[in-house]
Parts: C-alpha cells; sequence; structure tokens
C-alpha cells in the first residue's frame, strides 16, 4: 500500500529543488540523499517543510540517514510520525 | 591591482552554515536540478554527500530552527531555555587591516575603543562558565575576534572545549595556525576552521597585505596534511570575500580549493550597509530601542561601518561568473553566503534593507547568544549598541532570559526586522521565510 504522505512528500522534494514542475519525475524508489542529491540548505528546508505540511515535530534526535532512505521509506517513517502525533 | 577599492569595510569573520564531513559519492541523478534551480539560482552543485557525521550536525541545527520557531508561535519574545548556539568574541586584537574590515579599516569600529579596551581579552573565567552552563544542551560555539588566534588563553580554552566537545566553528585569517597546532589539534573532531582567503593571490593581498596569501595558503595546506596524517580530526573550510579584484575569478578560486582539498568553500558576499538604510537604522533605533542604550548621534553607530561594496561595474562578471561556477560539479561544498539568485544580487550589493530569500523572521535572537570580548552580551552579533546585559556576575541563564533580553526580541519579532538585518549573514543562516499555509520552502 502506497504511504499516504508520498505524494506530498514529492511536491516538497521537488520544491526544494526549485522546480515544482518535476515532482512528477522524483521517483519512489529515488535516495533522498543520493539520487536526488539534496544539499545540506535543501534538506534543512525539506524537512522543516515536512514538520509545516504535515503539523508534526520531527525527533531530529533520533534521525539519521537510515530514515531518509528512499522516498518511499521515508513515506512510511512520515506516515508513522503522523499517526503517532495525530492519532 | 585588483582589489585596491578605495571603498571601505564589509566583514570581519562571519558565521557558518553547517559544518560537514565529506564523502564523495557519484554524480547524482540532477536532471531536473540542473535544468531549473542551478540554472535560475546560479548555486553550485556539489558531488559531497552526506555522511553519518555531517548528516547529525544538520539534523542538529534543523532542531534548533524548529524548536525556536514553534516556541516563537506562543510567545514571541521567548527563548530556548539556554542558547542553543553561543558565539564567543575573543579578543579585539587582529595581525592584520584589511580593506574590507567593517572593524579594524580606517572606518572601522574598533579603531574608535580606547586604548584599553582595545587591548581586552575575553575573560578566560567567562568562557569557562559559558561552556559549564551550556554543556546540558551542548550549545554549539563560534570562535572569532578580531583574530581569534591572538587570544593569549587560547591554550587554556582548548583544554576546556576538550573536556567539553561540541561543534566548533573558528574563524581566522589562520597566520598563528601553526604557532596554535597543538591547541587546534586537541579540540577535535568537532573543530570547523574557516580560513579567510580572499582569491588569488594579488587580489586576496590588496585586501590584505602583501605576502599574506603566501603565509595563509601555506598554513592552510600545513592543517590539511595534518588532517591527512590524523594529528587534526577537524574540518577546513576557506572564506572568501567577493570583492571587486575577485568577483571575475571565483571560478580560478573554486579550483584552487577543489585541488587543495577542503571542505568547503564559501564566497562571502560584502555586507554593504547603504548609508539610507544605516540612516533608517538611527531613526528605528532612536524610536524603538532608546530604552536599551543611549541612540548614538546620527552617522555615529557601528552600522555606518559597513561601507565597504561591490562596484556596480563588476555585477555583470559577477553574475557571468556564477554562471560558470554552476555549471559543473564540485568535490567540495561551494556556497555564497548568502544565497542571493541572479535577481537579488544587484540588490544586495546595493545594500538596501530588502532581505534576500524572503527572510522575514530572525531565529537568532531566540537562540543565539553573542558574547563580546569584554563580556557583554547581545541580542545582535555585529552591533554592540544591541548590547542587553553581561556575563561578568551574572549566569549564562539569567542574561538570557533577562527583562533586557526578552523585550529586544519582542521589538524585533513585533515590529519586523530591522533595515541592518538583511545584511546580516545570520538571518539567511538562522532565519525563517515568509510561510503561507506550511507550503513555501525556500531556501
Amino acid at each position: 500500500m502506497e504511504p499516504r504522505s508520498l505524494g506530498e512528500l514529492k511536491v516538497l522534494l521537488a520544491g526544494v529543488l526549485r522546480d515544482t514542475d518535476a515532482a512528477p519525475r522524483v521517483r519512489d524508489e529515488d535516495r533522498i540523499v543520493d539520487d536526488l542529491g539534496l544539499d545540506s540548505i535543501q534538506m534543512i528546508s525539506f524537512l522543516l517543510g515536512v514538520e509545516d505540511r504535515f503539523q508534526v515535530a520531527l525527533d531530529f534526535e533520533r534521525l539519521d540517514l537510515a530514515k531518509l532512505g528512499s522516498v518511499r521509506d521515508f513515506a512510511s517513517f512520515v506516515d508513522g510520525v503522523v499517526a503517532a502525533q495525530r492519532g | 591591482m585588483p582589489g585596491a577599492s578605495s571603498a571601505r569595510p564589509a566583514r570581519a569573520c562571519g558565521a557558518s552554515g553547517v559544518s560537514g564531513a565529506r564523502a564523495v559519492a557519484a554524480a547524482p541523478r540532477l536532471e531536473f536540478a540542473a535544468a531549473a534551480w542551478y540554472a535560475r539560482g546560479m548555486r553550485p552543485k556539489t558531488t559531497v554527500r552526506f555522511d553519518a557525521r555531517s548528516f547529525a550536525d544538520l539534523a542538529r541545527t534543523v532542531r534548533v530552527r524548529s524548536e525556536t520557531r514553534r516556541l516563537l508561535e506562543s510567545d514571541p519574545s521567548g527563548a530556548t531555555p539556554l542558547p542553543l548556539e553561543v558565539s564567543l568574541q575573543l579578543t579585539y586584537r587582529c595581525n592584520l587591516r584589511c580593506d574590507h574590515c567593517y572593524q579594524w579599516n580606517e572606518q572601522g569600529f574598533f579603531r574608535a575603543y580606547d586604548a584599553e579596551r582595545q587591548r581586552a581579552e575575553l575573560d578566560l573565567e567567562i568562557a569557562a562558565r559559558v561552556l559549564a552552563e551550556t554543556e546540558e544542551v551542548r550549545a554549539k560555539l563560534f570562535l572569532w575576534g578580531g583574530e581569534p588566534l591572538m587570544y593569549s588563553r587560547f591554550p587554556e580554552l582548548a583544554a576546556l572545549l576538550e573536556d567539553t566537545p561540541r561543534t566548533v566553528n573558528l574563524c581566522t585569517n589562520g597566520l598563528l595556525m601553526k604557532e596554535r597546532a597543538a591547541d587546534l589539534f586537541r579540540i577535535g573532531r568537532g573543530l570547523n576552521v574557516l580560513v579567510s582567503v580572499d582569491g588569488p593571490e594579488e587580489a586576496h593581498d590588496a585586501l590584505r597585505g602583501r605576502g599574506t596569501f603566501v603565509r595563509t595558503a601555506a598554513a592552510v595546506e600545513w592543517l590539511l596534511e595534518a588532517r591527512r596524517r590524523g594529528d587534526f580530526r577537524g574540518e577546513v573550510t576557506l572564506l572568501s570575500m567577493v570583492a571587486d579584484g575577485t568577483a571575475g575569478r571565483l571560478y580560478e578560486t573554486a579550483e584552487w580549493a577543489e585541488r587543495l582539498g577542503v571542505s568547503s568553500l564559501y564566497f562571502q558576499l560584502p555586507w554593504y550597509i547603504s548609508p539610507q538604510t544605516a540612516a533608517a537604522m538611527d531613526a528605528r533605533y532612536a524610536a524603538e530601542l532608546a530604552w536599551l542604550n543611549p541612540p548614538p548621534a546620527p552617522g555615529r553607530a557601528t552600522w555606518h561601518s559597513y561601507s565597504y561594496r561591490l562596484s556596480e561595474d563588476v555585477l555583470p562578471a559577477l553574475a557571468r561568473e556564477r554562471a560558470r561556477v554552476a555549471a559543473r560539479a564540485w568535490s567540495i561544498r561551494l556556497r555564497y553566503q548568502p544565497e542571493v539568485s541572479d535577481g537579488e544580487l544587484a540588490d544586495f550589493a546595493r545594500g538596501t534593507d530588502r532581505p534576500a530569500q524572503g527572510k522575514s523572521r530572525c531565529l537568532a535572537v531566540s537562540n543565539r547568544m553573542e558574547v563580546h570580548a569584554d563580556g557583554n552580551v547581545s541580542s545582535c552579533k555585529f552591533f554592540p549598541e544591541f548590547v542587553v546585559g553581561s556575563l561578568r556576575g551574572a549566569p549564562v541563564r539569567e542574561v538570557w532570559q533577562s527583562a533586557r533580553f526578552r523585550r529586544v526580541r519582542e521589538v524585533v519579532q513585533r515590529g519586523g526586522l530591522f533595515p541592518v538585518c538583511s545584511r546580516c549573514i545570520l538571518l539567511y543562516l538562522n532565519g525563517d521565510e515568509s510561510r503561507t499555509g506550511g507550503t513555501a520552502i525556500a531556501g
């Protein structure tokens, strides 16, 4: 089953890469760091954007690279955070 | 002679962004990024990828911003319980007199200090207390001056930092690095040494003094060699001023930095404050901050010292050079400070009060403490007019949460950014964009 946050995360990623038209081209299996190549400034924008969009507080103390695998993997992680914080 | 401008200061040593370990990977799949964002924003591409260490550092940066944003929603004059970042100005003294320095060039405001104050250094007892009192949050440190390696208590400070490891950014001209080798080595892997190298040799020497490039470059190479040996475990970053003499030579500088193998290279745009913006700041200070410290006479405040600027006629060459730099991927991190788009470049160079990147709120005032060499604490890094208290005899938490500090925060959060905020690098590294329904995510 597709993670609920997947579509919006792809829009966010396209946004930090400054090309919203490219959202459909961000593939589910793209690795956020290795394939999409987000740099530090883009990563900061992306993570704060996730908090804004989904109205959640990410636990940055426990957020590590392993959770930022593919777009789909990260969407599953975000779904879990949303479920835990917003019920 | 490149850079031999009669124009004046822009910057002493600045703050830095996220430091990072290096993990070079294969070129990423960048078809859309390269096509659009980089082409529009002239943002240099890098093949450097996050590793565990650099990502942990970034996650901390995001956490600081996130926590600050959240608390400001309920309390505009609020702050994190303790400062999560602390800037320690170790000394006012400097062993250079750079053309573009707002502290020590002919219009630099340190020159107006009396001789005793010019010689003042941060009391080691204050530094030790700051470290102890912010240990529970492991506040990130920024060490600067003047020239911080001239600080006579640097060995003792390094020993303290060895005992309480944390991320430390040190801004230096590099001339004393070898003399401070043992101290730099003992601080450990959290240290990021940011060395000012303003372009190729003749451009650097024109700004900083004859013969300085060779000495600084040798010091950088020496530190990188120490890193390869494992003696120095931190990072090496270069800060490079975009000046009239360097604006058309950014690519050359980037190539040199890449060959050296530094972690990052930051091109710093002059923090020029136009006379109009400075006058507007005089008026705003008199109207809203006279209770804090006596308003300086018109034209006398320190923001009038930020008068070094890029000439209008080099802006086209700078734009072309940015395009050239953006046209390939680099094996180091390469940034502009601040990251302005081509459309914002001229505005920034002209010293207006309009912030770039849509920045509209300072978070640093609520998460970062500025400690001056005399022990005073200010809400804003670059302007001593914003002194709110002193650590002489008062604990960090007391000054940080004081009524005066809270009132300054309230003025800037409720009244909006000050005219000079548009020039402040902290607004870009530790500030917030306008948000509309949580969807605007500017970089």
